[in-house]
C-alpha cells in the first residue's frame, strides 16, 4: 500500500502518475461507494456511480487545488453524481448472473432491515451506512462529510432511531 | 416508561453507537437497572446493531472486487495532459501568501497586476514603482463603499509587521508579525493582551520583497487585462487610473500624474469592495510601535487562529450568537465584512453587558471570528446570499442565507432555525 500524503500523490496525478491515482482511489473508494450506497439505497446503482466519481476525479484532478482535500472533494463528486441520477430518476438494471451469492442471500436474509434503511431520509441514511462501512468511527464520518462530531453523533442517533421505528412497524 | 425514557432512549442509541460518554453511560445503567421497558428497546436496539453490522460486513466482503472493477476502468484511462509550466497566477492563487495578503495587507491585491504599458504620461509600471522598492508604508483601508461611513483600518507597514488600528475601536491596537505568523491584540483601555497563532500561515520573512516576486512572476501571465482609464478628479485630486482584470479580482489604481505615486488603489474580490487611500512610502518608522512584546501592566491570554479553516457549522454558530446573544432574537441586518466592522463596537458592549468571565469572552470572541472567517475566505462558488434581516431566530420557513459549495450544483440553504437543506437551484428562494 502506497503510504505518500494525499497531497503527494495528487500532485503527482497531476503529473500524469496513473500509479498514483490507483492509490487515492485504493484509499478512498469504500468511503465514496459507502457515500454512494447511502444516497442510492440500491448496490447497483451505488457501484455504477462509485465508478463514475472516481472517473470524474480522475479526469478532474488538475482542478483540485488543495490535494490535502481529495478525500472530501472525490465524496463531493459522488454525491452530486447522486443527486444527478436521483434527478433523472433513472433506474439501471443489471442481470444478476455474476452478482455474488452472498451479498444477494444478505440482502434476502435482512430484507426488512434493507427495506427500513432504503426508507430512512437521505440525510440519515447517507451517515449511518458510513458509519458501519468505516469501521464505526463518528468521528471519521464527521471528518469526511465536513460535520462537527456531535452533529455526527446526533444524525447517527437519529437514524438509529428512526430505523428501530421503520423495523417495529410504528413509522 | 416514564418521563425520563426519552433522554434514556438518547442515551441508548449513543450507547449502542459506542458515542456514550462515561458520565452518561453511568447515568444510563443507573436507568436500566430500574426500567424494564428501556432494558427491552437497549436490547432491540443492540440485536439491530448486529444484524447492520452483518449486513455492511456482507457488502463489505464485495468490496475488494468492486475496487478492482474500478482500477481495471482506470487502466484503460488517461490522465489529462498538464501543462509543463503552470500559469504563475494560478500558484500564487493557490498559494495562501496571497490569501492572506488580501486579509492582513489589503494593499496586496492592489499590486497584483503588472502589464507593460506604453504611454506619453506615467506608465503602469511607473506608477507600481515606489510599490516595489518601498521598505515602509503607511495607508487607510475601506471596506465596502466609502460613501457608508463605515470605519477606517489605519496600517502601518514596516518588513514582514503591520501595526493596525481602527477608527472606531480606539482603544485596539493589533501588531501583526507575519514572518512568525503571529498577532499581537490589545486592548490599551482594558489592558489585556492576546497572541494570535495563525495557522497555515507560511513565514513570510520580508513581505515587500515577497510582493516584488509576486509582481514580476505575474508580469508573464496571459490572462490579465490592463485598460487605460485616462484622468479624472477624485476628492479634489486630479489622477490617472488604470484597471487590471482578472477572472478572480478587478484592481483600479489612482496615481498622481506629475510624481506616479499611486494614491488611491481599489479593488473588487468576490463580493467584497477594498479601498486603500491616502498611501505614503518609505516613512521611517519607529520601530518600537511595531514590538511584539506584551506591555507593562497587561495581562495576557493564547489563542489560535485557523484563518482558512471556517465551515459552515462556524458560521450556523456565528448566526446563532448573533441572533441570540448579540441581537435579541433576530438575525443581524447583514452578514457582510463590512457591516461587521461597523457594527463591531456595539458588539463588544453587549458583550460587555453579558458579564461574561474572561474566557467565555475569548470563547465568544473566537467563535465570532470563525464566523467572520468562513465570509472573508469564503470557499464556495459564485456569490453568497443573505436574507435574515427582519427574520427571528426558531423561523424555520424562513430561508436566511445560501450558497454553491465547489464541485456541487445543489445550493445549502440555512434556515432561520438555522436547519440547512440541500436545495436545486430551481427551489432556491426568490
Amino acid at each position: 500500500m502506497d503510504d505518500r500524503s494525499d497531497e503527494i500523490l495528487v500532485a503527482a496525478s497531476c503529473e500524469g502518475d496513473k500509479n498514483a491515482y490507483a492509490a487515492l482511489v485504493q484509499r478512498h473508494y469504500r468511503h465514496v461507494f459507502a457515500m454512494c450506497f447511502g444516497m442510492l439505497a440500491n448496490i447497483h446503482d451505488a457501484e455504477d456511480i462509485a465508478q463514475d466519481a472516481i472517473l470524474k476525479g480522475l479526469s478532474k484532478i488538475a482542478e483540485l487545488r488543495e490535494g490535502v482535500q481529495f478525500g472530501r472533494w472525490i465524496l463531493r463528486i459522488a454525491g452530486n453524481l447522486c443527486i444527478d441520477l436521483i434527478r433523472r430518476r433513472k433506474r439501471i438494471k443489471r442481470v444478476d448472473a455474476e452478482y455474488p451469492a452472498i451479498t444477494q442471500k444478505a440482502i434476502n436474509e435482512n430484507h426488512d432491515l434493507h427495506g427500513a434503511i432504503k426508507k430512512l431520509p437521505k440525510e440519515l441514511r447517507v451517515p449511518l451506512v458510513m458509519y458501519y462501512f468505516d469501521g464505526k468511527s463518528a468521528k471519521a464520518i464527521a471528518e469526511r462529510l465536513n460535520i462537527s462530531h456531535s452533529g455526527a453523533c446526533q444524525k447517527i442517533r437519529s437514524a438509529r432511531q428512526q430505523l428501530h421505528e421503520l423495523l417495529t412497524g410504528r413509522l | 416508561m416514564n418521563s425520563d425514557c426519552e433522554k434514556m432512549k438518547d442515551f441508548i442509541a449513543d450507547m449502542v453507537t459506542g458515542t456514550l460518554s462515561q458520565q452518561d453511560t453511568e447515568i444510563l445503567n443507573q436507568h436500566l437497572s430500574q426500567c424494564p421497558a428501556c432494558r427491552d428497546y437497549a436490547n432491540e436496539l443492540k440485536k439491530e446493531d448486529l444484524l447492520l453490522s452483518e449486513l455492511f460486513n456482507s457488502l463489505n466482503g464485495e468490496m475488494a472486487n468492486r475496487q478492482q472493477r474500478v482500477l481495471n476502468a482506470i487502466e484503460s484511462c488517461s490522465l489529462p495532459q498538464q501543462k509543463s509550466t503552470t500559469s504563475i497566477w494560478r500558484i500564487i492563487m493557490k498559494s495562501k501568501i496571497v490569501k492572506l495578503a488580501a486579509a492582513a495587507v489589503i494593499i496586496i491585491a492592489a499590486v497584483l497586476v503588472l502589464y507593460p504599458f506604453t504611454s506619453g504620461t506615467p506608465t503602469f509600471a511607473q506608477v507600481i514603482q515606489p510599490i516595489l522598492n518601498a521598505q515602509t508604508a503607511i495607508l487607510d483601508i475601506i471596506v465596502g463603499e466609502e460613501e457608508a461611513g463605515g470605519p477606517v483600518i489605519h496600517d502601518m507597514i514596516m518588513g514582514s509587521r503591520i501595526r493596525r488600528t481602527l477608527s472606531n475601536m480606539k482603544s485596539a491596537i493589533s501588531i501583526i508579525d507575519l514572518e512568525a505568523g503571529k498577532i499581537l491584540a490589545l486592548d490599551t483601555e482594558k489592558k489585556e493582551a492576546a497572541y494570535v497563532d495563525l495557522k497555515g500561515l507560511p513565514p513570510m520573512p520580508n513581505y515587500m520583497e515577497i510582493l516584488r516576486n509576486v509582481i514580476a512572476g505575474l508580469q508573464e501571465h496571459p490572462e490579465f487585462t490592463v485598460e487605460e482609464l485616462g484622468e479624472r478628479e477624485i476628492a479634489g485630486q486630479k489622477l490617472i487610473g488604470f484597471r487590471a482584470t482578472h477572472p478572480k479580482a478587478e484592481i483600479i489604481i489612482w496615481a498622481d500624474p506629475q510624481t506616479a505615486l499611486p494614491v488611491r488603489i481599489e479593488q473588487i474580490s468576490g463580493q467584497m469592495k477594498i479601498i486603500c487611500k491616502n498611501l505614503v512610502f518609505d516613512v521611517p518608522m519607529d520601530e518600537t510601535l511595531f514590538s511584539m512584546d506584551v506591555p507593562e501592566g497587561y495581562t495576557q491570554q493564547q489563542v489560535e487562529l485557523d484563518l482558512f479553516g471556517a465551515t459552515e457549522e462556524d458560521f450556523i454558530e456565528g448566526l446563532r450568537i448573533r441572533a441570540e446573544v448579540l441581537e435579541d432574537g433576530q438575525f443581524p441586518d447583514s452578514v457582510a465584512v463590512e457591516d461587521y466592522l461597523k457594527q463591531a463596537p456595539a458588539m463588544a458592549k453587549k458583550m460587555e453587558e453579558l458579564g461574561l468571565s474572561k474566557e467565555e469572552e475569548t470563547e465568544l470572541g473566537m467563535k465570532l471570528t470563525r464566523y467572520l472567517l468562513f465570509i472573508r475566505f469564503f470557499k464556495g462558488e459564485g456569490e453568497w446570499h443573505y436574507a435574515g434581516k427582519g427574520v427571528e431566530l426558531g423561523d424555520a420557513d424562513a430561508a436566511i442565507f445560501w450558497y454553491r459549495p465547489k464541485d456541487l450544483e445543489t445550493y445549502r440553504v440555512i434556515y432561520g432555525d438555522l436547519s440547512v437543506k440541500d436545495v436545486a437551484p430551481e427551489d432556491l428562494p426568490k
